[in-house]
C-alpha cells in the first residue's frame, strides 16, 4: 500500500481538477446544507465540512433509475433501448461511516445468489475517497458502536487523514492506486504513520454517543410481540425521512412511467416507514400500522441483517437522529431494547 | 415533442375541459350552425365544471397541451344549480396559484359559455387559440420523458 | 412560561386521574438540545413529563386526528355493545387550535372527543435559524433564559435574542391565544407583528414571472418526495392522497421535474383555506424547502377573494366548499366580439 503526505491547501485543487476528467461527486454547500453533488470541471469541493445531510448511496443506487425503456408499436410493447451504462465516478469527502455502508449494501446487492446488475456496474465504477474524521463531527456519531470507527478503512479505495499541515493519504485499494499520479504529494514515513495512530485514538475517545448494539440481537430474537413496540411508533409520522437519508437502507420499488406511446421502467427508493410499502393489492396490509412498521425497521437493522449477512445494517452517522421530525432516537430505542 | 418542431410549423394544442349541459351543447351548435374555428382544440366533455378536478389541468399542461380551456354554463343557469359556483372558486384559486408560481396566465383559461352560444362558443375558440398561440409552446409543468 | 408548564401538568394529571381523558397529546423535551417532541400521556404520574416552551415546534393536531381515526377504525371490528368512546387530550396553542377546528369542520371527530388544553403561545424556534447562529455547525449544547437563546458548538459560544430566531410564521401571527380551548392555562402571550402577514407573498408577487418561476422550480428541485410535509400536517388525512392512488395515477415518483412539481402543486392546492400556517411542514423538511413562500400565497388568496381564515371558527366551511353568488369574476376569460 502507497502512503503519502498531501499539503493541505493543495487538496481541493486536485479534486476540482479531476472533475474536469471523470464525474467527481463530493460535498458542496447547496444554501444552508451540504450535499453531495455533481463537480463542474475545476470545482473545488468542500474539504472542511462535518458531514452531508444526505447519504452518498445516491450515487450507487439512485433515488430514481431507469431500468429498461420501451415502446410501444403495430406488434406490442417493444424494448426500446437499455438504460444508459454508469460512468467512472470518484466519490469525494465521505466519512468513514458511510464508506462503510457500501460494504453493507455489497451483501444485499451483489450476494452470491443474487446480484444485482444495476448497483454492481455503478459500484465497480466508482472510487471512494474518504476523510477520516480527525474530530467525530457530531455529537449524536456512534460509529463506534456499530463496528466502525472515525478513522476507518472499510469500503475506502483512499483514505485521507488531515495530521495539521499535511494529509497523510493512504492509497488502500487498487482503484485508490489509480489515482496516486493525480494526488501526487511526498512519501509518508514512519512519523505520519504514528500521529495517526495518536488521532485514532483519540478521535474514537471524542465519540460521545455509545449504544449497545451488539447486545440486542438476542432479545430481538424473542421480543418480536413485546409491550416495548406497542408505544415506540406512536408519534412516528411515517415519513421516511429516516430511511430516505440513511446510508445503508435500500428498499426500492419498481414502477412504470409512460407518456404516450414511450415507457420506462423505474426502480425508486422505497421505505418500511411508508404504509404504501407492504400494502397489497386486494388491499390488505400485513404491516397493517406504524407499529409493524417501526419494528420492521428495527429487526432489519438490528436483527435480520446479522442473520442474513453477519452485520449491522447501522453504521451511526446519526443522519436519522439529527432529521427526525418528532425526535425517534435510534440511540435511545436500542439502549431501551437492551434494558428490555 | 414541441421542443423540436421548430416554431413555424408549431400550432398551439389546447385541451378544452367543457360541461355537458351548456358549453358542449353550444359547441354543437356552433357545429351544427357550421360556425367556423380553429382546429386547435380537443374537447373533453364532463357533466358539470363542478366535477372537474384541477388536477386534470395540471395534467393536461404537463402532458403537453399548449393551453386548458375550463368553460361550463353561465352562473345561476347550472343544471345541478351550483356546481358552477363551487368550480368558479376553485378556478380563480387555482389560476391565481398557478400565475403566482410564474405560469402564464393565458395558457389555463375559464369561461362560461351556454347551450345558445354556438357564436359565443366559435369566439371563445378564437379568442383561446389567439392568446395561447401568443405564448408559444408550453415549458412549465410539462414532463420530458 | 413555567407556571404555564405546571398548570398544564397539573390538568393533565387531573383529566388522567379522574379518567376523563384516555390520553394526553403534549411535548416532552427531546434527545437534542433545545428540542421537544410530540409524546403521549397515559397516566397521571406520566404527566410530569409535560413541557411547554419555544421547542415545541410541531402542530399536534395531526397526532389527535390520526388517534380517533384509528380508534373509529377499531371499534368498526367491536360489537356494538362492547364499543367505547376514547377522548384524547391535546395542547394546543393556536395554530393547533385553528387545526382541531378544521378537523371537526370536516367532521373528523366530534367535540365530545376531545379536550383542548390552551396555551398562549409566543412563537416557536427556527430549526434554520438555529443553524445559522450555530454557523452550520452542530449544536452541542444549548440554553433559553430571560428571552436569549445561548448555544454551544465545537468552535465556542454563541447568543442571540429568542425573538430574532422566532420561526416566520410565529412572527406574524394573529393566534397567539387558542381560538378554542376547554382548559386555558396562562394569560395572553406577546403580540406578533400580524399586519405584515402578507408582506413576503407581495414582495414575490411583484417578481417577474420568469424570476417566481425559477424560484419555484429550484425549490422543488431540492424535494426528495419523502412527504414529510404531507404527513404532518393536520389537513392532510386523507386515507390514501393522490399521491399515492394507482388508478388513476395522479403523479409519477421518478426523475421528472414535473412530476414532484404537481405533487407540491397540488398538496399545497388542497391547502386553500384549510392552512393554519403552522408552519410544521416547513420544520420538517429535510431538504429546506420553502413551501410557505407558496403556502401563504393560498392563504392570502382565500382571505381577500373569499373573506375566509382557516379554522377560526367552527361555522364558517372551508372557502373551496362553499360559494358566493357574488364571488369575483375577474378572471373569467371574455372574447373580443367577433374575435
Ligand atoms: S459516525 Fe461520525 S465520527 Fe464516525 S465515521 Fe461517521 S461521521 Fe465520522
Ligand atoms: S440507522 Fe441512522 S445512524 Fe444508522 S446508518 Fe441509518 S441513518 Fe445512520
Ligand atoms: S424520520 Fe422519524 S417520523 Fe419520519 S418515518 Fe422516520 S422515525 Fe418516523
Ligand atoms: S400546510 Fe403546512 S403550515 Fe399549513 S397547516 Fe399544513 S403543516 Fe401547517
Ligand atoms: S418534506 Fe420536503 S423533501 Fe419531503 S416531500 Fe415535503 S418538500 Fe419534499
Amino acid at each position: 500500500m502507497e502512503k503519502r503526505l498531501i499539503k493541505k491547501e493543495t487538496l481541493a485543487g486536485i479534486v476540482g481538477e479531476l472533475a474536469g476528467k471523470m464525474r467527481v461527486c463530493a460535498p458542496m454547500k447547496a444554501e444552508d446544507q451540504v450535499l453531495f453533488r455533481i463537480l463542474e470541471a475545476g470545482e473545488k469541493p468542500l474539504v472542511d465540512f462535518a458531514n452531508t445531510k444526505n447519504a452518498p448511496k445516491n450515487f450507487l443506487f439512485p433515488r430514481t433509475e431507469t431500468l429498461l425503456k420501451f415502446t410501444r408499436t403495430g406488434k406490442g410493447m417493444v424494448r426500446a433501448g437499455e438504460p444508459e451504462e454508469g460512468e467512472k465516478t470518484l466519490l469525494f469527502g465521505v466519512r468513514p461511516c458511510d464508506a462503510r455502508s457500501f460494504t453493507l449494501l455489497d451483501m444485499l446487492f451483489d450476494q452470491e445468489k443474487y446480484k444485482d446488475p444495476y448497483y454492481i456496474d455503478k459500484r465497480a465504477k466508482t472510487t471512494i475517497v474518504a476523510i477520516a474524521c480527525v474530530h467525530p463531527p457530531y455529537t449524536t456519531c456512534f460509529c463506534t458502536s456499530v463496528g466502525g470507527s472515525p478513522v476507518d478503512s472499510v469500503g475506502v479505495d483512499l483514505l485521507l487523514t488531515d495530521l495539521g499541515n499535511e494529509y497523510l493519504a493512504e492509497f488502500l485499494t487498487p482503484k485508490g492506486e489509480e489515482l496516486l499520479a493525480a494526488f501526487g504529494g511526498s512519501p509518508a514515513g514512519a512519523e505520519a504513520e504514528k500521529a495517526k495512530e495518536g488521532i485514532a485514538a483519540r478521535a474514537a475517545g471524542e465519540i460521545a454517543s455509545h449504544i449497545p448494539a451488539h447486545e440486542i440481537k438476542p432479545i430481538l430474537d424473542t421480543h418480536f410481540e413485546d409491550p416495548f413496540w406497542n408505544t415506540l411508533h406512536q408519534k412516528c409520522l411515517a415519513c421516511g425521512t429516516c430511511t430516505y437519508l440513511c446510508p445503508t437502507c435500500h428498499c426500492f420499488d419498481i414502477s412504470d412511467e409512460v407518456k404516450r406511446d414511450d415507457g420506462i421502467r423505474i426502480r425508486n427508493w422505497d421505505s418500511c416507514m411508508f404504509p404504501m410499502f407492504t400494502k397489497e393489492t386486494s388491499g390488505h396490509n400485513p404491516r397493517s400500522s406504524q407499529k409493524e412498521r417501526w419494528r420492521q425497521r428495527v429487526m432489519h437493522k438490528f436483527r435480520y441483517y446479522p442473520d442474513n449477512f453477519n452485520a449491522i445494517a447501522c453504521v451511526g452517522c446519526g443522519r436519522c437522529v439529527m432529521a427526525c421530525p418528532v425526535n425517534l432516537d435510534i440511540r435511545k430505542i436500542v439502549t431501551d431494547i437492551a434494558k428490555i | 415533442m414541441t421542443d423540436k418542431e421548430s416554431a413555424k410549423e408549431w400550432e398551439p394544442k389546447i385541451v378544452a375541459i367543457v360541461c355537458n349541459w351548456c358549453t358542449y351543447a353550444g359547441a354543437d351548435l356552433a357545429g351544427i350552425s357550421r360556425i367556423q374555428y380553429p382546429p386547435n382544440v380537443r374537447i373533453i366533455r364532463v357533466p358539470c365544471t363542478g366535477r372537474i378536478n384541477p388536477f386534470y389541468i395540471l395534467r393536461a399542461l404537463q402532458e403537453g397541451a399548449d393551453g386548458v380551456l375550463v368553460s361550463g354554463c353561465h352562473p345561476g343557469e347550472c343544471h345541478y344549480i351550483t356546481g358552477n359556483l363551487t368550480a368558479r372558486r376553485k378556478f380563480a384559486a387555482l389560476k391565481s396559484f398557478l400565475g403566482y408560481i410564474g405560469l402564464e396566465g393565458d395558457r389555463t383559461l375559464f369561461t362560461w359559455v351556454s347551450a345558445s352560444e354556438g357564436d359565443r362558443f366559435a369566439q371563445v375558440i378564437r379568442g383561446v387559440t389567439d392568446a395561447v398561440r401568443a405564448l408559444g409552446p408550453a415549458r412549465k409543468l410539462v414532463k420530458r420523458m | 412560561m413555567e407556571n404555564v408548564e405546571k398548570k398544564l401538568r397539573e390538568e393533565a394529571k387531573g383529566l388522567l386521574a379522574e379518567k376523563k381523558v384516555d390520553v394526553v397529546v403534549g411535548y416532552e423535551k427531546g434527545t437534542l438540545p433545545l428540542t421537544a417532541t410530540p409524546c403521549f400521556i397515559t397516566t397521571p404520574e406520566e404527566a410530569d413529563r409535560l413541557v411547554w416552551n419555544p421547542f415545541c415546534v410541531l402542530n399536534l393536531a395531526k397526532f389527535v386526528h390520526d388517534l380517533l381515526d384509528q380508534h373509529h377504525e377499531a371499534q368498526k371490528r367491536v360489537k356494538p355493545e362492547a364499543r367505547r368512546k376514547k377522548v384524547v387530550g391535546v395542547v394546543a396553542r393556536g395554530c393547533t387550535s385553528r387545526s382541531l377546528v378544521i378537523q371537526l369542520q370536516e367532521k373528523q371527530y366530534g367535540k365530545d372527543e376531545i379536550v383542548i388544553l390552551g396555551v398562549p403561545c409566543g412563537g416557536y424556534l427556527d430549526g434554520k435559524k438555529l443553524a445559522a447562529l450555530a454557523g452550520g455547525e452542530e449544536v452541542r449544547e444549548g440554553a433559553l433564559s430571560e428571552g436569549k437563546i445561548v448555544v454551544k458548538t465545537v468552535s465556542g459560544e454563541r447568543q442571540a435574542a429568542l425573538k430574532d430566531l422566532l420561526a416566520d410564521n410565529c412572527l406574524v401571527c394573529h393566534f397567539n391565544q387558542p381560538v378554542i380551548a376547554d382548559i386555558q392555562t396562562g394569560e395572553v402571550a406577546p403580540v406578533a407583528e400580524a399586519e405584515k402577514e402578507y408582506d413576503p407573498v407581495t414582495a414575490f408577487e411583484n417578481l417577474p414571472p420568469e424570476a417566481r418561476w425559477a424560484y419555484f422550480e429550484k425549490e422543488m428541485a431540492k424535494c426528495i418526495r419523502c412527504t414529510a410535509c404531507r404527513n404532518v400536517c393536520p389537513s392532510c388525512y386523507c386515507r390514501i392522497c393522490f399521491a399515492e392512488q394507482s388508478q388513476p395515477r395522479w403523479v409519477d415518483i421518478g426523475a421528472d421535474a414535473s412530476d414532484t412539481q404537481l405533487f407540491q402543486l397540488m398538496r399545497m392546492y388542497h391547502m386553500v383555506g384549510r392552512c393554519v400556517d403552522c408552519g410544521s411542514c416547513t420544520a420538517v423538511c429535510p431538504m429546506g424547502v420553502d413551501l410557505r413562500k407558496f403556502l401563504k400565497k393560498l392563504d392570502k388568496d382565500a382571505f381577500e377573494m373569499f373573506g375566509h381564515r382557516a379554522g377560526v371558527s367552527l361555522e364558517e366551511p372551508a372557502p373551496l366548499g362553499a360559494y358566493r353568488e357574488t364571488d369575483g369574476e375577474e378572471f373569467i376569460f371574455e372574447p373580443k366580439a367577433g374575435g
